[in-house]
């Protein structure tokens, strides 16, 4: 989470919203966003919807839930879609950030 | 299980953020790219 804080301006300058969904509530996020001072959106989604809509993957023996990142362009099209394999596999902000300078490039995805 | 595919539109929701304004992924359509994270949790 601090990584993408530090890297918010770079998502901002790209019309890039950045929207993190978790399984916590809502006094969990207020205070978790204001402890890190976070500027992004923060959705609390204690009854798992968004989660179970886009399939985060629980890991029961592994400790909890694996991190997911999807890239939704203008036009509502998933333009890069990573779920994790470890608490740990989480795409680096760069890589990221060249996928956004490539959509914009090329609006029209090629699959 | 559900998942995301590639090239495909990605599946709307609407959910009220923590301060209780609701978001919507139609918001953006048309406005902003949105990059959803999903949360591992807070440490």
């Amino acid at each position: 989470m601090a990584q993408l804080r530090h890297d918010y301006s770079e998502f901002v300058a790209r019309d890039v919203e950045v929207v993190v969904v978790g399984p916590e509530d809502a006094s969990a996020f207020a205070a978790y966003w204001q402890k890190e001072s976070l500027p992004f959106v923060g959705l609390p989604d204690a009854k798992h919807a968004v989660l179970k809509l886009y399939g985060q993957e629980v890991k029961l023996f592994k400790l909890g839930r694996m991190p997911a990142q999807v890239l939704i362009d203008k036009a509502g099209v998933a333009r890069f879609v990573h779920y994790g394999h470890s608490m740990s596999d989480i795409p680096e902000n760069a890589e990221i950030l060249a996928l956004v300078d490539e959509m914009s490039a090329s609006p029209d995805p090629v699959a | 299980m559900p998942s995301v595919s590639l090239h495909q539109n990605a599946p709307d929701f609407s959910l009220p953020d923590f301060s209780g304004k609701p978001v919507s992924l139609l918001d953006y359509r048309g406005e902003k790219s949105v990059l959803l994270v999903f949360n591992r949790g807070f440490t």
